[in-house]
């Protein structure tokens, strides 16, 4: 069964972050890392679908 | 011996009824202005790192030391910057002149962001080689903004271990798992 999770972080806006995450899949190590940009005043998205 | 356990296990009762986790002292000690010889002084702006606009804030200067079992805080000053986000504070320092603990000094402002690790600035030793000579303690206050990171897992069995995420900004990197 499909399962998710959401998790909100206050932050600093206005700047460039960077976001890295790992699991183990099929007993396969895998690591991705991604940028996006917050915005001040506002809620950026992050998707990760596995 | 025995009367020093029992001065220890009143302190340790005081500081934990009254403050726990530790003493804590919210009333500044100090004004501020009123210093005249062995000050500790400190000074700085407030700014948006953004685009270095200044910021106007609230100031709070706490001095921490957990050279103890329990953790001491005080409030040494809390006041307002300039329309500049200039602020300079002197106060005595003859308690801190053994460098012991560190001074945190955080700016608030509505929109901008201050928490553990954003809005405030830590100082390493200060000493009585520091006093009447004043100490740089800028802030950088960003706006508030939030992330959300939403995590959809199509087949769970199909993991083993932790699933985990950072992210980062400035020189600060959050860890979650």
């Amino acid at each position: 069964m499909p399962s998710s999770k959401t998790n909100t972080h206050q932050i600093g806006g206005d700047q460039q972050i960077l976001i890295f995450y790992d699991y183990t899949q099929n007993g396969q190590k895998i690591e991705r890392s991604d940028s996006l940009y917050i915005r001040a005043g506002e809620t950026a998205v992050y998707n990760i679908d596995i | 011996m025995k009367a020093t356990i029992k001065l220890f296990a009143t302190v340790f009762m005081a500081c934990s009824l009254l403050a726990w986790p530790g003493c804590i002292d919210r009333d500044p000690l100090f004004d501020g202005d009123s210093c005249m010889e062995d000050c500790i002084v400190f000074e700085g702006f407030v700014t948006d790192p953004n685009n270095n606009v200044p910021v106007p804030s609230e100031i709070t200067i706490e001095h921490i030391t957990s050279q103890s079992i329990i953790p001491r805080l005080q409030t040494i000053g809390k006041f307002d910057t300039d329309a500049n986000g200039y602020f300079e504070f002197s106060f005595d320092g003859t308690n801190y002149a053994d460098g012991a603990g560190y001074f945190e000094i955080s700016a608030v402002q509505e929109g901008y962001l201050t928490t553990e690790n954003d809005g405030r600035t830590v100082t390493s030793i200060v000493d009585s080689t520091f006093f009447d000579s004043p100490i740089n303690a800028n802030i950088e206050l960003r706006p508030e903004a939030a992330l959300e990171v939403r995590l959809s897992i199509a087949d769970p069995a199909s993991l083993s271990g932790w699933f985990t995420y950072q992210y980062k900004y400035g020189a600060t990197k959050y860890g979650v798992t």
